[in-house]
């Protein structure tokens, strides 16, 4: 994430925030609410759901601007990681969620997005390109899907146990490329 | 394999499947309390969150709704910054002294652009103003806009060469205002027009049009 044109911003507004700057939490809302926007609706499947929880989100990133600790990791990681937990939470106790938009197990590409969409980064994406075609599948379900191990066997028909094997496989299979 | 290479091991097999979202239940809620209480498990989960994010940074982005921002500052008590508070007071308590003594001569304050939409027959469906100082959106419907039950209008601004963003639904009678994020304002800034499209109740799911577009209307400056 560290090339993301986002982060250096991110991560000035971030420590603005902690110092409880109003002005930072507004610009830091315009630079990143785009793009949690886009991930929570992906994730929980209804706007509704998806808007509440953009706003417990900034009210967290607000309340937690002081833990952030910059050396520790990017703040673009930062942020994403409390909206994919807040959703994946709500997921927890959504169960019964009907589902609005079709499922798209690959990323978006930015064709009509509302704004440019960086792509992950080109060694991720090498090293995805490595893993079996329903590896790839089954990680995309689960991270940015926030699907289940049980969804994710319905949605793809592969034996629970199968999917469970690809995906820490898949995992593991990852971090060794992204490591080497 | 020793003992403790096996564990750190499953450690990381639990942090992974944390970080990926797969570990849930019962089992999410014990690594959360271990994560808070333990660096080591905090290092681990950060480590395969600083690997697997960029998979979720690639995703489309979407222009949350107006008013968003305006109900998060709220939340907070975020509204003004607290140290201008007492300053608000003094301001309000001038203007107040001013509207007395000046009383006739003070006028609404006055939108800086204007869009008038109106209906087939030609009369004033919505008029639209847009106040840049006070990041203000107004829209009076002085008619009743007819809509299907489980239909809304959504209102778009139209940037030159740039993708339209959600300026919010449109109220079917009445007034109705809202906050203006800096990225509409952004929007409204660089565009010439706005559009009104029919879609789903509460407005488009995806934060793009995606029913007819009923309405295009210049939006002109009105300073």
């Amino acid at each position: 994430m560290s090339d993301d044109p986002r982060e250096f911003s991110a991560r000035a507004l971030l420590q603005r925030c902690a110092a409880g700057d109003p002005r930072a939490l507004e610009q830091l809302y315009a630079l990143v609410a785009p793009l949690l926007f886009g991930l929570l609706t992906r994730m929980l499947r209804r706007r509704a759901l998806a808007e509440e929880a953009l706003q417990d989100v900034f009210v967290a990133i607000w309340q937690r601007a002081g833990q952030y600790q910059g050396e520790r990791g990017a703040a673009l990681a930062w942020m994403i990681g409390i909206a994919r937990y807040r959703a994946i939470d709500l997921l927890r106790h959504e169960r019964a969620a009907p589902v609005l938009m079709p499922e798209l197990p690959e990323a978006a590409t930015a064709s009509g997005a509302d704004e440019e969409a960086p792509a992950p980064t080109a060694l991720l994406e090498q090293c995805l390109g490595r893993l079996s075609d329903d590896q790839q599948q089954c990680l995309q379900f689960a991270f940015v899907n926030g699907r289940s191990h049980q969804e994710i066997s319905q949605l793809t028909g592969n034996p629970l146990g199968t999917v469970k094997s690809w995906i820490r496989r898949a995992l593991f299979a990852l971090r060794e490329c992204l490591e080497s | 394999m020793q003992p403790a290479a096996r564990h750190a091991q499953l450690l990381d097999r639990l942090a992974a499947e944390y970080v990926l979202g797969t570990l849930r239940g019962g089992a999410r809620t014990r690594f959360e309390r271990w994560r808070a209480s333990s660096t080591l498990v905090d290092d681990c989960a950060r480590r395969w969150e600083q690997q697997l994010t960029p998979l979720a940074a690639g995703l489309r982005p979407m222009t949350p709704p107006a008013g968003t921002l305006a109900i998060i500052q709220r939340r907070l008590s975020l509204s003004a910054p607290p140290q201008l508070r007492w300053a608000a007071g003094l301001a309000i308590a001038v203007l107040l002294a001013a509207i007395l003594a000046y009383g006739p001569a003070t006028r609404a304050p006055r939108p800086d652009q204007l869009a008038v939409i109106n209906n087939v027959a030609g009369a004033v469906q919505w008029q639209v103003e847009v106040y840049v100082q006070r990041a203000r959106l107004v829209v009076r419907s002085p008619l009743l806009a007819p809509k299907p039950a489980d239909r809304d209008y959504e209102l778009w601004a139209l940037p030159a060469g740039a993708p339209a963003v959600s300026l919010g639904v449109m109220p079917v009678r009445g007034e109705f205002a809202t906050s203006l994020s800096p990225a509409q304002r952004r929007a409204l800034a660089q565009s010439a027009q706005l559009a009104v499209s029919v879609e789903p109740l509460g407005g488009s799911p995806t934060g793009h049009a995606t029913g007819p577009v009923v309405f295009v209307a210049p939006l002109r400056d009105a300073g």
